[in-house]
C-alpha cells in the first residue's frame, strides 16, 4: 500500500482547496426583488445622448433623460413630456413648446428652455462629430451650423423666449417632428453637469459617468461598471415622480444571447434583448407566457449592386426578387413569427399606404428573366451573396440561393464577412447582392425611403432615379399629411419597380419576460417607457 | 542573477516596440474602420470625427504620434466609447482577467499536481486509468463546451453555484475551474510523468534502502525535481491564464480584458486593441521571466547568465 495515506491526504486536498481558495461559501447573487433587471444586449459605447447611436443606449438613456414629448407605446401617437403643451403655426413651421413648471434635473435645479437650445448646440456642433446630429436638420439653419459653414448659432431656428418657452422654426414641414423627441438625440443636457467636466465639444469630455452626470428623466445613474452592470434609481426630483413605480432598473451589457438566456432561465433577468433562435420554439411550446414577440418597425433586405451587369438591368432584378419565396423563408427557414415582406416599407406608419408589393411569382420571373436575355438562367454569370457572419444570415442565404437556383437556373455562391469588413465590401459597392437591413429611428416611412436618395450613404446599391428623388423632396416640403403619404407611397412604388433591393421579411420584437414584470405595452418601435413598468413579485420567487 | 532580471527586461523594450509596430499596422490594414457602421454617419460628421482622433493624418505620423504617446505612458483615447481613455479601461478590466487567471491557476495547480502525484504513486492501478481517462478528457473538452455544460448541470439543474457574473465568490467558481481545467490536466500529465521518472531513479532508491519514509521520499527527495518541467510549462500557461479568456468571459458575463480585446477588434477600435497587445506582451515576457527564475531555482544544473 505503498503512498496510500499520501495519496488520500492529496487527493483530498486536490478537492477541497480550490473551493477554499475561491472562499467559496453560495452566497448566491444579491437579491434585489425591487429593481427592474434587464439584459441590455452590447455594452453602452458611452451615456452622453450626443455621442451615442445603438439601441442598448437608447434603453438607458430613455430612462435617464426626457424629451420634449414621448410616444404613446399603445397608440404611437406623441404624449406631453417635458413640454406640457405646444402649438403650431399653421403651415406648421414654426412650433411654440410651453415646458411643465415642475421639469427638474436630477440636481434639483429647473429645466429650461435655454437647456434645450444649450444641447441642440452641442449635438449640432461640428466640432463633436455627433453622429446622430443629422436628426436635428429639420431646424432651420441647422444643417448649414452642423456642417460648418456658419459657426453662429442664431441662424438655427432653436430660441428660448422665456425659461419657459421654446420656439421652434423648422426648414420643412416634420409631420413626425414631436415623435422624434422621445429619440435621445433631442434630449437637453445641463451646461454647467457638462462644462464642469470638459470641454463643450470635446468628444471625450467625461461628465456622463455616476456623480457628475445630471439628467432630466425618471431615472438617475447610481453606478456605471463597464460590462458588468449600469444601475439607476428613481430620480426624486423627476416631474412625476410620484408615478414611477419602479425604485430602480439594473441594466446587465451581456452581449451573448445563450448568456443572457441561461441568466434569465436562472431568473436573474427580467426582460431580456433578444432570444437565441433556437430557444423560440422551446419557449413556445413550454413556457408561452414568458416568450414576447411583436412586430416591429425593421426590414430585412437584399441589395443588388445595380453598377454591375446583369443586375444593370432592373428585369433580372425583379426576376430574382419574384422567385424569393418570401413566405416560405419566414415559415420554414426562420420559424421566429418573421413576416414574409414584399415591399420595404412595414406595417403601421401612421397615415401611410403603401403600394402594391413584389409577389412571388416562379412563373413571372422565368419570363421577365427570358426577356432580359437569360432564358433558364443561360448566359448569366455566377453571382455572389455577401452576409456578415451569422448563423442567420447564412441560413436565409442558403435557402434564398436554392430558390434562385431552382427557379431561375441563376448560379450563386455565398460571400460571408467579419462585420466591418462586410460594410468595407457594401460601401465599395465590391458585391453583386449583399444582405441589409433597416430598422426606423422615427416611425415615419420617409425614415426608410430616404436611405434610397442619389449618393446617400445609406444607399449603398449604386441606385439613383432623378423621379424619385423628386419625390421625396416633394414629400419633404409637403405640410399636407394626406398628399405627403402618396408622395411617399408613389416613391416606394417606384424602388420597388426598379428594384435595387429585395425585401425578405419584416422583423419582430423578441425577448423574454418575467410574467412579474407589468405594464409593458408592446410597440412596433421596440419602446419601452420605463415608467409605465412595475414589478408584482411572486412570494418567495425573486 | 539581478543583472540577468536587468538585462531581460532590457530586452524587452525592443520586443514591445516591435509588438506595437506589427500591432499598429495590422489593425489598419483590415478592412473597415471604427466609425463604419450598418447607419452611416453623414460624410462632414465623419471629418470632424476622423479629424478628432487624426484618423485624417497620414498613416506614418499617426504611428509616430502613437507612439510617442506610449512612450509617455498615454495610450490615447477609445475611439468607439467616448468619455474614458484606453488606459483606464485597461485598469478597469485588466484586475478582473487577473483575477480570473489566479483561481484558474489555483484550481489547475491543485487539481493538476495532485492527480499526477497520485497517478503517479499508483501507477497502472484502476484509479491511474480514471485519472489519465480524466486528464485526456480536460485537454479535449473546449471550454466553450465545458462552460455551459458546467452551467446547465451545476447551475440550472442543481443550483448549487450562479448561472453567470462576477459579484460574489459562488460567481467565481464555475468560471476558474472552466479556464483551470484544460491546464489541470495538462498538469496532471506532466506531473505524473516526470514524478514517475523522478521515483525510478537511483537516489531514490537509495533513499528507500535508508528507510526514509515514503512520504518524505515523495514530498522531499523526487518532488522538487518532478517540479521542473512543470514550472516551465507554468510560465506560458500563466500567461494564458492571467490575460483572460474570450470564450470563459462571455460564456460567464465576466467583465474582464478578454472580452474587450475581441470586441475591439470586431469594432476596429484601434488604440484598445494595440494598448491591449502591449498589456499581454508585458504579461507574456514578465511571467515567462518569473518561470525561468523559478526553473533555475529548482534545478541548480541550470545556470542563468
Amino acid at each position: 500500500m505503498r503512498g496510500n495515506g499520501f495519496f488520500r491526504q492529496t487527493w483530498v486536498v486536490s478537492l477541497v482547496l480550490p473551493w477554499v481558495l475561491l472562499g467559496a461559501g453560495c452566497s448566491g447573487p444579491p437579491r434585489e426583488p425591487d429593481l427592474l433587471r434587464v439584459g441590455n444586449g452590447a455594452e453602452p459605447a458611452a451615456l452622453d445622448p450626443h455621442l451615442v447611436s445603438g439601441v442598448s443606449e437608447h434603453r438607458v438613456l430613455s430612462a435617464l433623460f426626457e424629451g420634449l414629448a414621448t410616444i404613446n407605446p399603445a397608440t404611437l401617437e406623441p404624449e406631453p413630456a417635458v413640454a406640457a403643451r405646444w402649438e403650431a403655426s399653421p403651415d406648421g413651421l414654426v412650433w411654440r413648446f410651453h415646458l411643465d413648471p415642475d421639469t427638474r434635473w436630477s440636481d434639483g435645479t429647473p429645466v429650461t428652455a435655454g437647456d434645450f437650445v444649450y444641447a441642440w448646440r452641442r449635438m449640432l456642433s461640428p466640432a463633436l462629430g455627433s453622429e446622430y446630429a443629422y436628426m436635428l436638420h429639420c431646424l432651420a439653419g441647422a444643417r448649414a451650423f452642423n456642417e460648418g459653414q456658419t459657426t453662429d448659432f442664431s441662424t438655427v431656428g432653436a430660441r428660448a423666449l422665456s425659461d419657459g418657452v421654446l420656439e421652434v422654426q423648422l426648414d420643412h414641414p416634420t409631420p413626425y417632428l414631436l415623435k422624434m423627441q422621445s429619440h435621445f438625440a433631442w434630449y437637453p443636457v445641463k451646461a454647467a453637469a457638462v462644462e464642469a467636466a470638459g470641454r463643450v465639444d470635446d468628444r471625450n469630455n467625461p461628465w456622463a459617468r455616476p456623480g457628475t452626470l445630471v439628467s432630466n428623466g425618471p431615472f438617475r445613474l447610481v453606478e456605471w461598471q463597464p460590462n458588468d452592470q449600469i444601475r439607476l434609481e428613481r430620480n426624486p426630483y423627476y416631474r412625476r415622480a410620484g408615478s414611477v413605480r419602479l425604485p430602480g432598473i439594473v441594466f446587465y451589457p451581456v452581449d451573448n444571447q445563450q448568456t443572457e438566456e441561461r441568466l434569465f432561465r436562472a431568473g436573474l433577468l427580467d426582460l431580456t434583448s433578444t432570444v437565441p433562435r433556437y430557444k423560440i420554439p422551446v419557449y413556445r411550446q413550454r413556457m408561452p407566457e414568458r416568450l414576447q414577440s411583436h412586430p416591429y418597425l425593421g426590414t430585412y433586405f437584399y441589395r443588388f449592386n445595380v453598377t454591375r451587369s446583369p443586375l444593370n438591368d432592373p428585369r433580372v432584378r425583379r426576376a430574382l426578387v419574384m422567385a424569393l419565396d418570401r413566405k416560405e423563408l419566414a415559415e420554414r427557414v426562420l420559424k421566429g413569427g418573421e413576416i414574409p415582406a414584399d415591399r420595404l416599407v412595414p406595417e403601421g406608419m401612421a397615415g401611410y399606404r403603401p403600394p402594391e408589393g413584389i409577389p412571388y411569382d416562379p412563373e413571372g420571373a422565368r419570363q421577365l428573366l427570358a426577356e432580359a436575355g437569360y432564358p433558364e438562367g443561360r448566359g448569366m454569370r455566377e453571382l455572389d451573396l455577401l452576409f456578415n457572419t451569422s448563423e442567420a444570415h447564412r441560413l436565409i442565404a442558403e435557402a434564398a440561393q436554392r430558390m434562385w437556383r431552382e427557379t431561375l437556373g441563376i448560379r450563386v455562391t455565398l460571400r460571408n464577412q467579419d462585420w466591418k469588413v462586410y460594410l468595407a465590401s457594401m460601401d465599395s459597392l465590391d458585391y453583386d447582392i449583399a444582405r441589409s437591413a433597416w430598422i426606423a429611428d422615427v416611425p415615419d416611412a420617409v425614415n426608410f425611403l430616404e436611405c434610397f436618395l442619389a449618393g446617400g450613404g445609406n444607399n449603398r446599391t449604386g441606385w439613383s432615379s432623378e423621379t424619385y428623388d423628386q419625390l421625396i423632396r416633394e414629400a419633404y416640403r409637403e405640410a399636407d399629411q394626406d398628399r405627403r403619404a402618396v408622395l411617399l407611397a408613389r416613391a416606394e412604388a417606384l424602388l420597388l419597380d426598379e428594384a435595387p433591393i429585395a425585401p425578405v421579411y419584416f422583423y419582430r420584437w423578441t425577448f423574454l419576460m418575467n410574467p412579474e414584470v407589468r405594464g409593458l405595452v408592446p410597440n412596433p418601435l421596440g419602446f419601452i417607457r420605463w415608467t409605465d413598468l412595475w414589478l408584482e413579485r411572486q412570494e418567495g420567487g425573486e | 542573477m539581478i543583472r540577468y532580471v536587468l538585462k531581460r527586461l532590457a530586452e524587452l523594450v525592443p520586443v514591445l516596440w516591435a509588438v506595437i509596430t506589427i500591432a499598429f499596422f495590422l489593425a489598419r490594414l483590415a478592412p473597415g474602420g471604427p466609425f463604419d457602421a450598418e447607419r452611416k454617419a453623414p460624410p462632414e460628421a465623419l471629418r470632424q470625427i476622423e479629424a478628432y482622433y487624426r484618423l485624417d493624418q497620414p498613416l506614418w505620423k499617426q504611428y509616430a504620434l502613437y507612439l510617442w504617446g506610449v512612450a509617455r505612458g498615454d495610450l490615447g483615447p477609445s475611439f468607439r466609447k467616448p468619455g474614458r481613455s484606453v488606459t483606464e479601461w485597461i485598469l478597469l478590466r485588466l484586475p478582473v482577467s487577473l483575477e480570473l487567471g489566479a483561481y484558474a491557476l489555483a484550481v489547475a495547480l491543485a487539481l493538476g499536481l495532485a492527480g499526477g502525484l497520485a497517478a503517479a504513486l499508483r501507477p497502472d492501478t484502476p484509479l491511474d486509468r480514471v485519472l489519465n481517462a480524466g486528464a485526456l478528457l480536460g485537454i479535449c473538452l473546449p471550454s466553450f463546451l465545458l462552460g455551459p455544460l458546467l452551467v446547465l448541470v451545476c447551475a440550472l439543474w442543481l443550483g448549487w453555484f450562479p448561472v453567470a457574473g462576477w459579484s460574489s465568490p459562488a460567481h467565481k467558481v464555475l468560471p476558474s475551474f472552466t479556464l483551470g481545467a484544460l491546464y489541470a490536466a495538462y498538469l496532471a500529465r506532466l506531473t505524473r510523468g516526470s514524478m514517475l521518472e523522478m521515483l525510478g531513479q537511483d537516489f531514490i532508491r537509495a533513499a528507500r534502502a535508508r528507510g526514509v519514509s515514503e512520504t518524505r521520499v515523495v514530498l522531499v527527495h523526487a518532488l522538487p525535481g518532478a517540479m521542473v518541467p512543470v514550472s516551465a510549462f507554468l510560465g506560458p500557461a500563466m500567461a494564458g491564464l492571467f490575460t483572460g479568456s474570450f470564450v470563459v468571459e462571455t460564456i460567464f458575463f465576466i467583465p474582464g480584458l478578454g472580452r474587450e480585446f475581441v470586441e475591439a477588434a470586431f469594432n476596429r477600435d484601434y488604440t484598445m486593441v494595440i494598448g491591449a497587445v502591449i498589456v499581454y506582451a508585458v504579461l507574456v515576457a514578465l511571467l515567462n521571466l518569473a518561470a525561468d527564475l523559478v526553473t533555475a531555482w529548482l534545478d541548480p544544473r541550470i545556470r542563468l547568465e
